[in-house]
């Protein structure tokens, strides 16, 4: 059975970089633009992953992080940003993230980081 | 004691310290002592009789139970004989009888002899037949007296006239020194200081303001990042009113079709920009009103995005468009290249479309200065600043480059020039056109976003 992903960012160009990406693998990236949205795809679909960008088109990431962990706090939650100031940092950790990293990171570091979380 | 230096409330923490506060006429000695006293309750203030009714006439600010610890120095007052302080209790004024009666009764710990010049002078002038009585008003005698005094327990401040060396400032175990200089019409006051024997001195010089006739001391601080985010409270931006800067006190008021020059020293911190310049641009963002952003050089991709965050612009980001010379993921970033002004100029046109009402555009001329020469850079300012005119809208220039070309066009140009300095690690605006007072700048974060907070120096 294939894995999900479920993309939380505004910036379609990020999507599409993220399918690039991970093009190659069993992997169903469903993406989702505000927190609405983001809600219920996570809901529906139930990801084995989700990536939340801090900049949102309706709210900051840190808020979506705290509604998915309410709704389940077992989730497991990847920042990814493009933001990456401590204070920042320490925020989305503390409202549940697992892990943050850098949008402009190296596409192997992605794949290779991603993939960890879906073993 | 809040805004006040930590140093001086640690020095009079101890027993037995001469504190003295020295300075020229008119640089704040009274007012500092006053202030001093309403702060400390340990305190009792001692002045000749002028002064005392100057500060009835004039200081309402103070609490009524500091105008019970001021006393006339040679008034007659009811004490008790005092066997604590052996023969120098009978060498003193009954102002001062008193004052150690208060001492021994643990009330007071503290006289402030505000000054030494007026008492001086005004005793040596008086009528002082009894010999006892002149004994005790010889300056040499006070003086030497005073010092007794301390080493017995008692704290004394003593306000002098003058910045210079002498006795007293020989033997004070802490010496401030109140300063006053006017730069262009502007006051600014500073508190220096010499020596705080057994405190560490973490600052030297401390600015300070005489608002509403109290002694403030104004430190600048650094940013902190809000213990919780509340959202940006926005200002309406209506037609036929001032646009609020959110910043900046009246008289500097932005109209539709102006242009503003923020004129930052090189060593303004960052933060000190951002917090300037972000309440206005989250306000029209706030109102919904396209705003197109050049950014400054203190501003990087990673610097927005955080900025976005601080003041909960998500939702707004439609209206946002970055200029920047790189490529980037994010919609709200437009890529220009900053090599070509022709194409510069058309990236930032082409933002704003003819239902953009009266827009913000933002242009941080020190980023441009690795790209352009000085000549297309003051071209690009004058064509957007006379495309902003027929717009109706706001055009900021801002940066931190000592360019004196561009200065003085932007100066040339702008309706509103406000210049930023820090003096000695504190920040200070003021405005030249219009012209305004300084004002003293710190950053807080306490509202869930960071604003600036400024104290017109007085």
């Amino acid at each position: 059975m294939s894995k999900k992903i479920l993309l939380v960012d505004d910036s379609q160009l990020f999507y599409r970089f993220v399918k690039d990406v991970l093009k190659k693998e069993d992997i169903e990236i469903i993406w989702a633009k505000t927190m609405k949205e983001a809600i219920d795809k996570f809901k529906k679909e139930k990801p084995d992953l989700t990536l939340i960008d801090i900049i949102l088109a309706d709210t900051s990431g840190v808020d979506v992080i705290r509604k998915i962990k309410e709704i389940n706090p077992d989730s497991n939650i990847v920042v990814i940003s493009g933001l990456d100031k401590e204070y920042v940092i320490k925020e989305a950790l503390d409202a549940g993230a697992t892990d943050y990293m850098i949008k402009n990171t190296s596409i192997s570091f992605f794949r290779q980081k991603v993939l960890s979380y879906l073993e | 004691m809040k805004n006040w230096p930590p140093e001086i409330d640690e020095f009079l923490g101890r027993k037995g310290v001469v504190l003295l506060i020295r300075g020229l006429p008119g640089t704040g000695k009274t007012l500092f002592s006053l202030t001093l006293l309403d702060k400390r309750k340990n305190c009792i203030y001692i002045a000749p009789k002028k002064v005392c009714d100057d500060i009835r006439r004039n200081y309402s600010w103070l609490q009524k139970d500091t105008f019970e610890r001021i006393l006339v120095i040679d008034e007659k007052y009811e004490y008790e004989h005092s066997d604590k302080f052996g023969n120098l209790f009978f060498l003193l004024p009954e102002s001062f009888k008193y004052a150690l009666n208060l001492v021994e009764k643990g009330e007071v710990d503290t006289i402030i002899l505000d000054s030494w010049h007026t008492i001086v002078e005004e005793l040596k002038y008086k009528v002082l037949e009894e010999r006892e009585r002149r004994e005790i008003y010889d300056p040499e005698r006070f003086f030497l007296n005073l010092i007794k005094l301390s080493d017995q327990g008692v704290n004394l401040i003593i306000a002098k006239e003058g910045a210079q060396e002498d006795a007293l400032s020989y033997v004070a175990d802490g010496v401030i020194t109140l300063k006053r200089w006017i730069e262009n019409g502007r006051i600014f006051r500073s508190l220096e200081i010499n020596k705080l024997r057994g405190v560490e001195i973490r600052k030297s010089e401390y600015m300070f303001t005489l608002k509403e006739g109290k002694a403030k001391v104004v430190t600048s601080g650094e940013f902190q990042h809000p213990q919780r985010r509340e959202e940006f409270k926005m200002r309406e931006i209506k037609l036929g009113f001032e646009i609020p800067s959110m910043v900046f006190p009246s008289p500097i008021g932005f109209h539709r079709g102006n242009t503003i020059l923020y004129d930052f020293e090189e060593y303004i911190p960052r933060e000190y920009h951002l917090t300037t310049l972000m309440p206005t641009i989250a306000n029209f963002l706030k109102n919904g009103i396209k705003t197109i952003v050049v950014p400054p050089n203190d501003m990087d991709l990673n610097e927005i995005k955080y900025q976005i965050y601080l003041y909960s612009l998500e939702k707004n980001l439609s209206s946002l468009k970055i200029i920047y010379p790189e490529e980037e993921m994010e919609e709200f970033v437009e890529f220009a290249d900053f090599y070509t002004l022709k194409d510069l100029m058309e990236r930032v046109e082409g933002c704003i479309e003819d239902t953009d009402n009266m827009p913000l555009v933002v242009i941080g001329y020190d980023r441009l200065f690795s790209f352009l020469s000085p000549n297309e850079i003051m071209q690009f300012i004058d064509y957007m600043r006379n495309f902003i005119r027929k717009r109706g809208g706001l055009l900021i220039i801002t940066g931190k480059v000592s360019e004196k070309t561009i200065k003085r066009f932007g100066a040339g140009v702008s309706d509103v020039y406000i210049k930023f300095k820090n003096i000695n690690g504190d920040m200070v605006m003021y405005g030249i056109k219009p012209w305004t007072r300084a004002y003293h700048l710190s950053i807080a974060s306490e509202k869930g976003y960071p604003y600036t907070i400024m104290e017109e120096i007085l």
